[in-house]
C-alpha cells in the first residue's frame, strides 16, 4: 500500500492491542514502550489500548503483593469486580489495581459468598499446600461462586522465572474450574507454559493443554483433597509428557532435518564439488 | 524519529512469538507504512517455495530476489509474474550464480537429504553479495511437524590484487517444531538464532569464491545446529522444569537436609581422626 494510505485509528488500536496482549511473560514494559513509540499517539494509546493492559494482566494470572499481607494474590478474570478493582479471597479484601505499575492500593473489606465459603476455604488450604510443594515461587488463589443449585470453584496457580540479564523469561499458568451440583461435579483444567529465549535470536515455547475429570463430592475437605489429588496427577503427567516430547523432538525430528555431518562422516569437499560441475559443463559444450 | 521507530519495530519482532512472524510483520507495516521497505529487508521470515514451471524446479522466495511483487527464479533467471525490466545480475555474476546454485544444491543434499535451496547474487562496488537459502520440512513422523529455514547473507569484498577477498557472513537459522497430542496438548517450539562470522580467502579463479563461501557457510551451519540443539532441547526444557517440580519440594528439602547432615557428620569424624 502507498505510504499515503493510512489505516483507520480503529485498526491501529486493534494492532497495538494485539501486540500488547502477546507480550512474552516479563516483557510487558518493553513491548509497551515499543508500541507507544510506533503508535506515536498517546491519546489513542490511553483511550483505545488501555483495555489491553488489563486483559493482558488477567490472562497472565499476574501475582500482586498486598501492602498488609505476606501472601500475594493473583489478578485474574475471576476476581475482577469492575472499576479497576479486584478481590483477594484469602485476606477478605478488595483492592484497586494499577495495570501499568502493577501495584495494589486502596484496600477495603470484602464480603465472601457465604453459601460457598466453607468449600472455597477448604480447597484453598489443600491447594496452597499443593502449590508450595511443586512451585518454588508459585502463587495461588481460589475463588468461589454459588448459583441456585450449583457451586463453582476456580483455583489458579502462577509461577515464573524472569532473567532478562540472561535473555530469558518463563511462566507456568494453571487454571482449574470445578462445578459442583448435588453429589457430583466436573473438574476442568487449562495448563499453559510459555518460555522466551532471546540472546541473539527469538526462540519461544508455547504450550497448552485442557484436562477434564469427573468428581464425587461428599464434604468440603474430602472433595478438596480429591480435587488436589487429580490436579497433582494431571499436572505431573503433563510435565512428563512435555519432557517426553522434548526427547522425541531432539532424537527424531531435529536429527531428520539436518545431519551433523554428511554420510561420508567428513565435511564437504568443496573443490571436488566445483570441479565436478565444471566437468559437466565441459562435457555439455562438446 | 524513523530510525528510533525502526529500532523499536525490530525490538518488538524479537519479543513477539515467532510463530506469528508473518502476521506480526504485516500488522507492523500497516501500523508504520514508512518503515515498509526497511522492515521487509531486515526481518527474516520463514521461506516460501515457488515453482519454476519452465525448468520444473522449486525455488525459494526472499526480499533479495523480489522486485515489486515479482520473484526471480535462480534456475531460469526470469521473474514470476513477468517483469519488463526487473533487476538482474550482470552476466559475469549470473555465471557465478549458476555455479553457486549447483554447488549448494549438492551441499543441501549431503546435509539435509531433501529440501530446497536457492542462491541469489548481486553486485557491490568492490565485490558482490549474496544470499544462500535452504528450506527443509520434516515428514511429520511421530506426529511432530518440523521445519528448518537457513538464511545466509554474505558480503564479498574483493581485494584490489584480485587474489584474495574478505567474506562477511550473517546467518539466521529458523527451527520450527510443533505437535498436538493427547498427553501433552499443543506444544509449539519455534524461532531463530542469528550469528556472524568473517574470514579472508584466497581467490585463484572465480569459482574460488564458491569454495570460500561454501566452507564458511558449512562451518557456520554446523555451529548453529549445535547451538540450536542446546538452546531448544536443553535450555528451554530446563526453564520449564525450573517452573514446576514433579518431585514434591518438601521431599527435596528433606533429601538436602539429610545430605547436609551426612556431610557435617563426615567432616566431624575426619576432624577427630586427624592428628
Amino acid at each position: 500500500m502507498a505510504p499515503d494510505d493510512q489505516i483507520s485509528d480503529q485498526e491501529k488500536v486493534r494492532i497495538a492491542s494485539d501486540f500488547i496482549r502477546h507480550a512474552p511473560p516479563g516483557e510487558f514494559n518493553e513491548v509497551f514502550t515499543d508500541v507507544r513509540v510506533l503508535l506515536n499517539n498517546d491519546t489513542l494509546l490511553k483511550e483505545g489500548v488501555a483495555g489491553a493492559f488489563a486483559l493482558y494482566n488477567k490472562d497472565q494470572l499476574t501475582p500482586v503483593k498486598l501492602p498488609n499481607s505476606s501472601i500475594p494474590s493473583l489478578v485474574t478474570e475471576h476476581n475482577d469486580i469492575g472499576g479497576g478493582r479486584f478481590f483477594d479471597p484469602r485476606s477478605k479484601q478488595s483492592f484497586k489495581y494499577d495495570h501499568l505499575r502493577k501495584e495494589a492500593s486502596d484496600l477495603q473489606a470484602w464480603e465472601p459468598d457465604a453459601a460457598v465459603e466453607s468449600w472455597r476455604d477448604a480447597l484453598e488450604s489443600q491447594f496452597t499446600e499443593y502449590t508450595a510443594n511443586h512451585y518454588k515461587h508459585g502463587v495461588c488463589a481460589v475463588f468461589g461462586q454459588s448459583r441456585n443449585d450449583s457451586m463453582s470453584l476456580v483455583a489458579c496457580i502462577e509461577d515464573h522465572q524472569f532473567q532478562p540479564k540472561n535473555y530469558w523469561n518463563g511462566r507456568w499458568r494453571s487454571q482449574w474450574c470445578a462445578t459442583l451440583s448435588g453429589g457430583t461435579g466436573e473438574l476442568q483444567g487449562t495448563l499453559r507454559v510459555q518460555v522466551h529465549y532471546y540472546e541473539d535470536g527469538n526462540v519461544q515455547l508455547v504450550c497448552s493443554k485442557n484436562v477434564k475429570h469427573s468428581l464425587t463430592c461428599s464434604n468440603e475437605v474430602e472433595t478438596a483433597k480429591e480435587m488436589v489429588r487429580l490436579i497433582e496427577e494431571s499436572e505431573s503427567e503433563y510435565q512428563l509428557a512435555i519432557n517426553e516430547n522434548y526427547q522425541t523432538m531432539s532424537d527424531t525430528t531435529f536429527k531428520a532435518l539436518r545431519r551433523q555431518l554428511p554420510i561420508t562422516r567428513s565435511k564437504v569437499d568443496w573443490e571436488k564439488i566445483i570441479s565436478y560441475k565444471i566437468g559437466k559443463e565441459i562435457n555439455k559444450a562438446q | 524519529m524513523t530510525e528510533e521507530q525502526l529500532n523499536r519495530a525490530l525490538d518488538l519482532m524479537r519479543r513477539l512469538p515467532p510463530q506469528q512472524i508473518e502476521k506480526n510483520l504485516s500488522d507492523l507495516i500497516d501500523l508504520v507504512p514508512e518503515l515498509c521497505e526497511d522492515l521487509l529487508s531486515s526481518v527474516d521470515q520463514p521461506l516460501k517455495i515457488a515453482r519454476d514451471k519452465k525448468e520444473g524446479k522449486d525455488y525459494l522466495l526472499c526480499d533479495y530476489n523480489r522486485d515489486g511483487d515479482s520473484y526471480r527464479s535462480p534456475w531460469s533467471n526470469t521473474y514470476e509474474p513477468p517483469l519488463e525490466d526487473g533487476t538482474l545480475p550482470t552476466d559475469r555474476l549470473r555465471r557465478l550464480e549458476i555455479e553457486a546454485n549447483a554447488a549448494f544444491d549438492q551441499y543441501r543434499q549431503m546435509y539435509f537429504e531433501g529440501g530446497v535451496s536457492s542462491v541469489y547474487l548481486w553486485d557491490l562496488d568492490h565485490g558482490f553479495a549474496g544470499v544462500i537459502l535452504i528450506k527443509r520440512a520434516g515428514d511429520g513422523a511421530r506426529n511432530i511437524k518440523g521445519c528448518w529455514d537457513s538464511i545466509h547473507v554474505i558480503e564479498v569484498q574483493e581485494k584490489s590484487t584480485g587474489r584474495s577477498a574478505h567474506y562477511k557472513l550473517t546467518s539466521t537459522v529458523m527451527l520450527w517444531l510443533q505437535t498436538s497430542r493427547p498427553g501433552s496438548g499443543t506444544m509449539n517450539l519455534g524461532g531463530s538464532l542469528t550469528r556472524q562470522m568473517e574470514q579472508d580467502g584466497t581467490v585463484s579463479e572465480p569459482t574460488s569464491h564458491i569454495v570460500n563461501m561454501g566452507r564458511l557457510v558449512e562451518d557456520m551451519e554446523n555451529k548453529i545446529r549445535h547451538t540450536l540443539n542446546e538452546i531448544y532441547f536443553g535450555k528451554t526444557k530446563d526453564i520449564v522444569n525450573g517452573l514446576r517440580s514433579i518431585q514434591p519440594l518438601a521431599d527435596q528439602k528433606q533429601k538436602q537436609a539429610f545430605s547436609e547432615d551426612l556431610a557435617n557428620a563426615l567432616q566431624k569424624r575426619q576432624g577427630k581422626s586427624d592428628p
